[in-house]
């Protein structure tokens, strides 16, 4: 070690006080007769005092900062509420969007296909997701309740976000009137006809396609809806 | 606050309990709003990176693993959003600006200084912040952890991984570096049997 680097190491030390009465007594010495580790000493001394405070917070910032908190939790609960009729009805429009020819009013059980869920999970990292959506913008993930284990593909993957897009933009006067149905998975799904599902969702049924990929599931989400 | 307690609030506020999340702002507010007034040097900005760190934290506490102490990762976020506050309002610049346009931004509450000591203390905290900018960033990250966070030899070693003894070398060869800088730029120099003050002020 240069005798240089011994002194800045000495300097540094008793910057923080850490210095053993030793090393102040071979610094002191030291200091007497080098010009630049005086100097050293001076500026570090200077810009460390500079440093060493510690400031009160204005009172508003524990306010502003729990107002934050609040207001994001709300948003948090104000997004599920809004979509809890989708989730529902997701569950089924998921699989009955899957077959090109979607016969009218056809229901879970109808197309032997198990019901399906989909539930709030943001925290999922992606690496547990096999399919690798849970990070998506929507947060929501794909769940069989009655059959966990069984994977699911890409394509019931994006049939079912397109179905929750499709479901949020669904107008007021089809919700009203259309009939809604209570599926065997406890989900209350809406039955709407074949015409009107068309004229509602050109972007859902793009994901009929038969592998869409995740570009054009991105597509979906991302198009505005009618 | 002792380890165990602050993992127990963290894992309470990490469920959405809003005391819990208050107590830990409570007790760190101060520590994170210093920090983020050392590092953009203007009490509006350190206010809002200060609230902009507490809420990046309440929307990462899940993630929050307790490796490190609350306070470390706190830093880590308030670091950041003052670095992101001040890109945007690019001062992040290493242009130096008249001392009276910027530090008058900065108040630092402190009820002894007067006016022109605490004017003094400003203009003296930017300086640093500006030759800060100047060193290679492993230099700066080690000062700023010690210097402006006040971290323990300790923590820092956790936090970068080093052994004790290499923190310790590594944080004298980085102020070396900032007194050069500083050197070069005339801060801090008081030629002997001079008024310090006067000096301390660049021209």
């Amino acid at each position: 070690m240069s005798e240089h680097t011994r002194f800045e190491d000495l300097i540094s030390e008793k910057l923080d006080g850490v210095i053993t009465a030793a090393g102040e007594r071979e610094l002191a010495a030291h200091l007497a007769s080098c010009q630049d580790c005086r100097e050293l000493m001076t500026i570090l001394s200077a810009a460390h005092g500079a440093l060493d405070f510690e400031a009160e917070p204005p009172e508003e910032l524990k306010t502003n900062v729990m107002e934050a908190v609040r207001a994001e939790k709300n948003r948090k609960k104000i997004r599920l509420r809004a979509l809890t009729g989708a989730l529902a009805a997701a569950a089924v429009l998921a699989v009955a969007i899957l077959p090109a020819a979607l016969p009218r009013h056809d229901k879970a059980e109808d197309i032997g296909v198990a019901p399906v869920s989909l539930t709030r999970e943001n925290d999922t990292p992606v690496a547990e997701d096999p399919a690798g959506y849970a990070g998506d913008p929507t947060g929501f993930r794909l769940t069989r309740p009655d059959d966990p284990d069984t994977p699911f593909t890409v394509e019931e993957y994006c049939a079912a976000y397109a179905a929750v897009a499709w479901f949020d933009a669904l107008p007021e006067e089809i919700l009203t009137s259309a009939p809604q149905t209570l599926f065997p998975d406890g989900s209350v799904g809406c039955e709407v006809t074949k015409e009107q599902f068309d004229s509602l969702l050109p972007t859902a049924l793009r994901v009929t396609h038969p592998s869409p990929t995740g570009a054009q599931y991105m597509a979906v989400l991302a198009a505005e809806p009618e | 606050m002792t380890a165990d307690e602050e993992a127990r609030i963290v894992r309470a506020a990490a469920r959405g309990d809003e005391a819990a999340f208050e107590k830990l702002v409570l007790a760190h507010q101060k520590h994170v709003y210093s920090l983020a007034l050392k590092l953009t040097g203007s009490a509006e900005d350190a206010m809002d990176a200060s609230q902009d760190a507490f809420l990046k934290a309440f929307q990462n506490l899940r993630s929050f693993r307790g490796e490190s102490r609350v306070s470390v990762w706190l830093y880590r976020l308030t670091y950041n959003a003052s670095m992101d506050i001040l890109k945007k309002s690019r001062r992040g610049t290493l242009v130096p600006l008249p001392a009276d346009e910027e530090g008058a931004e900065l108040e630092i509450p402190d009820p002894s200084p007067t006016p022109d000591e605490e004017a003094l203390r400003r203009e003296e905290l930017e300086e640093v912040r500006r030759a800060m900018e100047e060193l290679d960033e492993d230099k700066r990250r080690i000062l700023l952890m010690r210097e402006y966070n006040g971290m323990s030899y300790q923590d820092i070693a956790r936090a970068l991984g080093l052994e004790e003894g290499t923190v310790k070398s590594r944080l004298a060869r980085a102020r070396a570096a900032l007194a050069e800088i500083l050197k070069k730029r005339g801060t801090f120099q008081a030629p002997p049997q001079s008024n310090n003050q006067t000096n301390k002020r660049k021209g």
